[in-house]
């Protein structure tokens, strides 16, 4: 269990040191793996239909339609050059790296504040999250912004499974952000279209 | 009755879209907001229960559900004639109306569900449906504010559901748990540590949409880019849910009895959201733009007068009120102004008084009413405000706070009288239309306003003070 999120780490730490918009989606791919098997290890004893929403939203949609349709996208539109960011490669891995090591401090203070929660989750995950905001504000694309949004987005979800106990309203209303991403990214595929403009994408 | 109001916009979308026709577009949604005005006032003497649990009018929301449907009302009688000569293709007017209808649908729902989760839906809906009403220009600037607004507001939507996340966590994690009267029930056996997290979270996202500084960023943008009906409608009444939501989880805090760390959030962010529009309104050169600035600071000094409490809580009742209509009717005649000029520079307008004297008259009233000048209910309530805090002994807070409202006022004044005095003749040389209703809305909202300030009737009255007793310390 704890060796999915060690995982999770690597591969923000991977994104925030890579510059191709292709192995950003590719590792988003595997995180949306990574909490789809967390999920199901997790989600022993809950009822079938959130089971079935579950997977459906980790495996189909974090794992396999999203990562596709953005790759479509990005192939479509010729925009796998460089993601402009404007701290370089070396500062944003050592800016992630740092708001992991805080993401452990805050571990370490939840477990003694909070009980029937799992520290090193929460933690990772509230880093996560801040590392998503890092990302969104680092870099000028907006598809880059998207990316980092889905990201966000992960770490929500690492964030509700790092409450103990089932939360099914939790991941029902965890679908919702995802009609988010849907719109975003068809409002890039729309434009990209229409305007031919990937200059700025 | 809950039921047909909620339903009503989602069907007459549908319609709209299978007929695509001009008049049905501008009758069906001006039926829907006169029916809409009518059910709510009959609110306020018969509370239907036909969507209960999940459904219901409640002495804190009638408020709210009033004030949209009177600005609704106000802005569906300018849409009857605010496509009349322009150039837009009825296809693209039809989508404009069905936006709306989502747009309302959307609203209706966030201020009538009784519990949290369902109220983010809604929140998240609004964002969808208004989304497209800023684009509709289709220049880059729109696109650029559009991409904006809902980019940021998805963040702070995601902010708000982390929070719920919190809070759920809190309570146990049921559906039925996150029912608002069940979680001011069980508010006090909820851990503080989750609690706090939960209400700076969800602060933060309802906030955003609120328009509180530090999420600020995308209401100037969206504001001054919508059409201006729409722009009336998002700062008149989409800003006050923000507010509504904030308040439901504000007294979740009274209930845990935790009341020093969620005024303090209150306090900053409101503090804030005055400093970043006096930072910025004093060199804008797009009047929707400061308008929009102004509807920041307004929003600013709602939430200083909630942390302030006691007559403060009735006083912000009272500026969210006065807000929506003043802001409302300035938009409406932003929109009259934009119409006629075909700019939004401030700079490239003056005599306006000399040219239009009924643009310029309620360009100026609207100003009275935003500066909060007696006989306007602004006047009451920001008084009202700033006794409570000098009688708090907070005087710092009351010196910064005077200091800020005297750079906005200037800053808008200074604007605003440059547009409305002067001698030349500016004719835009082209045929324009110019009917009752570009002006009706506006006035009825003046004058509205007036009665608020001069006397606030006892139904009224009673509204607002059972508003206050929702949120008011027991």
């Amino acid at each position: 269990m704890e060796i999915l999120i060690i995982f999770f780490c690597i591969t923000m730490l991977i994104i925030s040191a890579v510059s191709r918009i292709e192995e950003y989606i590719k590792m988003i791919a595997i995180q949306g793996f990574i909490l789809f098997l967390m999920s199901i290890i997790e989600f022993r004893n809950i009822d079938t239909s959130h089971f079935i929403i579950m997977v459906l939203e980790t495996l189909g949609m974090k794992t396999i339609i999203m990562p596709m349709f953005l790759m479509y996208i990005v192939r479509k539109n010729e925009i796998t050059r460089e993601l402009q960011p404007y701290l370089s490669n070396f500062y944003s891995l050592f800016i992630t790296t740092m708001i992991y090591v805080a993401g452990l401090f805050i571990s370490f203070w939840v477990s003694g504040v909070a009980q029937d929660i799992r520290p090193l989750h929460f933690g990772l995950s509230i880093a996560t999250i801040l590392a998503a905001m890092f990302i969104i504000v680092n870099r000028k694309k907006v598809i880059t912004h998207v990316l980092g949004y889905m990201i966000f987005e992960n770490g929500i979800f690492l964030l509700s499974l790092s409450m103990a106990g089932e939360m099914p309203i939790i991941v029902d209303l965890g679908v919702m952000l995802d009609l988010f991403v849907g719109v975003f990214l068809l409002g890039i595929f729309v434009n990209a279209i229409h305007e031919k403009e990937s200059e700025n994408l | 009755m809950i039921a047909f109001l909620i339903i009503f916009p989602l069907a007459a979308a549908v319609i709209l879209y299978l007929f695509k026709s001009d008049i049905l577009n501008r009758s069906v949604t001006t039926l829907y907001s006169a029916i809409y005005l009518v059910s709510a006032v009959s609110f306020t003497i018969h509370r239907p229960s036909d969507m209960e649990p999940y459904f219901m009018v409640d002495p804190l929301n009638i408020i709210f559900i009033l004030i949209t449907a009177i600005l609704y009302f106000g802005v569906s009688l300018s849409n009857i004639t605010y496509f009349k000569d322009s150039d837009v293709p009825v296809k693209k007017q039809t989508t404009y109306y069905i936006s709306l209808m989502l747009f309302v649908f959307s609203m209706n729902g966030f201020m009538l569900s009784q519990h949290l989760g369902l109220n983010w839906v809604f929140l998240e809906a609004t964002t969808l449906a208004t989304a497209y009403l800023i684009y509709f220009d289709k220049t880059d600037e729109a696109l650029d504010a559009a991409w904006k607004y809902i980019f940021i507001c998805t963040i702070g939507i995601s902010f708000a559901f982390v929070g719920i996340i919190f809070i759920s966590k809190g309570v146990g994690g049921s559906v039925e748990e996150l029912f608002y009267s069940n979680l001011y029930l069980n508010a006090k056996s909820i851990d503080t540590f989750w609690i706090n997290i939960g209400f700076l979270f969800i602060v933060l996202g309802f906030g955003t949409k609120m328009g509180l500084a530090p999420m600020h960023s995308w209401l100037p943008d969206a504001h001054s880019e919508a059409p201006s009906p729409m722009s009336a409608m998002l700062s008149g009444t989409l800003l006050n849910l923000a507010f509504l939501g904030i308040l439901r989880v504000y007294k979740i805090m009274i209930a845990a009895e935790d009341m020093l760390f969620a005024r303090n959030i209150l306090l900053i962010m409101g503090v804030l959201s005055l400093v970043f529009s006096a930072a910025f309104i004093l060199k804008i050169t797009n009047y929707k733009k400061m308008l929009a600035y102004s509807s920041i600071e307004n929003m600013g000094i709602i939430a200083i007068g909630i942390c302030i409490g006691g007559p403060g809580v009735f006083a912000a009742f009272l500026h969210m009120i006065g807000h929506s209509l003043t802001k409302a009717s300035f938009f409406l005649t932003a929109g009259n102004i934009l119409h006629r000029y075909k700019t939004k520079e401030s700079g490239k307008i003056d005599s306006l008084m000399h040219n239009d004297y009924k643009t310029g008259t309620l360009w100026l009233l609207s100003f009275v009413s935003i500066a909060a000048l007696p006989p306007f209910p602004l006047f009451i309530s920001e008084f009202i405000i700033i006794r409570e805090m000098i009688g708090k002994g907070r005087i710092v807070l009351t010196v910064i706070f005077l200091l800020l409202l005297t750079i906005i006022m200037y800053g808008i004044a200074r604007t605003i009288f440059k547009m409305l005095f002067g001698n030349r003749d500016n004719n835009p040389g082209e045929h324009f239309y110019d009917g009752f209703l570009l002006y009706l809305p506006q006035a009825m909202f003046i004058v509205l306003l007036l009665i608020m300030g001069i006397y606030i009737p006892e139904p009224v009255m009673k509204i607002l003070n059972d508003a206050v007793s929702m949120i008011a310390l027991k």
